[in-house]
């Protein structure tokens, strides 16, 4: 009797938290139709596969054109490394922002080409949204990105076009990249992807603060974080948020049990204050 | 005949050094759970911290009591007859 009260209170829990959330995503429609930021000639490699309202990808587009000063190498050193993912990262600020005349899409998808994720931009000083019409990048709304996964970006800078630009973009404690180009060609948009599964070295599970800056006419020199730059540029902070397998039985996960469970046997069995006999 | 006293042996150094193991671990996982973001100086502040709450421990913890019966002392009662 007391099994079967016990059940059907749990049972009551898991419908209390359970079917509002999927009400809730049922009621929620697309706003947005992504394709529209999809240059003509790769529309043909998307499709709807999940039914998601994210286009799905069935053939990756070339990778990005690199700048001539794009940093190639990265970081040699562990202090370099740690130097270069540290930073000011504010994380009392739970916003995101993207400001100037960059826009485009950003879509993230799993091993399998289905989409988990993905988040707009019109230019102009709004900030990113998701395909829902929500402010992406925040940190209730981070983007997620499979570590096991791809990154596909479309952007441009109309109608600006930048010479002599510099960028910078980084995640705190896992990834800078940096770059620029004197651009003699006046392109004014890119297209690309970044194979994370192939770049990382084990899939991991965080949610951080990322951040980046796109410079018009600042040269060969690389970019200071978050300094105040000549007009025209495109600066950016927000939240993402790596998603993955299990994260108890990935590398960081399995490495942090171990570590807390050494220690807390330790704490307890071993650094305890102990009376000991004496002679008196 | 001499009387057993006990004395006391505190922990600190074991206690900091199980402190600091600790507080990277469960910084750590929380991080990995995405419970709080990822953040070497916030994880640097944990380990710290717990660094320092695992010297307290080794330091002013309720002591464990001593192994063993106390030297010198009375020999244990026999048992009663049937």
């Amino acid at each position: 009797m007391r099994r079967s009260r016990n059940l059907l209170l749990a049972l009551g829990v898991v419908m209390l938290v359970a079917v509002p959330q999927a009400f809730a995503q049922d009621a929620e429609e697309p706003v947005v139709d992504l394709m529209e930021f999809i240059p003509e000639q790769f529309r043909a490699d998307f499709s709807d596969i999940n039914g998601d309202g994210i286009p799905d990808i069935g053939e990756l587009p070339p990778e990005g054109v690199a700048g001539i000063w794009d940093d190639k190498v990265g970081e040699v050193t562990e202090d370099g490394f740690l130097a270069a993912v540290t930073g000011n990262f504010d994380q009392s600020d739970t916003g995101s922002s993207l400001t100037g005349p960059c826009k485009g899409v950003v879509i993230t998808y799993d091993a399998d080409g289905l989409s988990v994720d993905a988040m707009f931009d019109r230019g102009g000083d709004e900030p990113l949204y998701d395909i829902y019409g929500h402010q992406k990048m925040t940190r209730d709304n981070p983007l997620l990105v499979d570590t096991g996964g791809t990154l596909v970006y479309y952007g441009s800078s109309i109608p600006a076009t930048f010479h002599d630009h510099r960028w910078f973009l980084k995640a705190e404690g896992v990834f800078k990249d940096d770059g620029g180009d004197p651009n003699p060609r006046d392109k004014n948009r890119n297209a690309g992807a970044v194979d994370f599964g192939d770049l990382l070295p084990f899939e991991f599970t965080a949610l951080l603060k990322a951040k980046g800056a796109w410079v018009d006419g600042w040269g060969a020199t690389e970019l200071p974080e978050m300094a105040t730059y000549p007009e025209p540029n495109c600066v950016g902070e927000g939240w993402v948020k790596f998603v993955g397998p299990n994260p108890l039985l990935t590398p960081p996960g399995i490495l942090a049990m171990l570590l807390a469970a050494a220690g807390f046997t330790g704490v307890l069995f071993n650094a305890r204050p102990a009376l000991s006999w004496r002679e008196g | 005949m001499t009387m057993a006293e006990t004395t006391l042996k505190r922990h600190p150094i074991r206690g900091f050094i199980w402190g600091l193991i600790t507080g990277a671990g469960v910084g750590l996982l929380l991080m990995v759970l995405s419970v709080v973001p990822l953040s070497i100086p916030t994880l640097i502040v944990a380990t710290a911290a717990a660094a320092v709450i695992g010297m307290l421990w080794g330091l002013f913890a309720p002591p464990k009591k001593p192994k063993g019966s106390a030297p010198g002392g009375s020999p244990p009662a026999a048992p009663e007859p049937a």
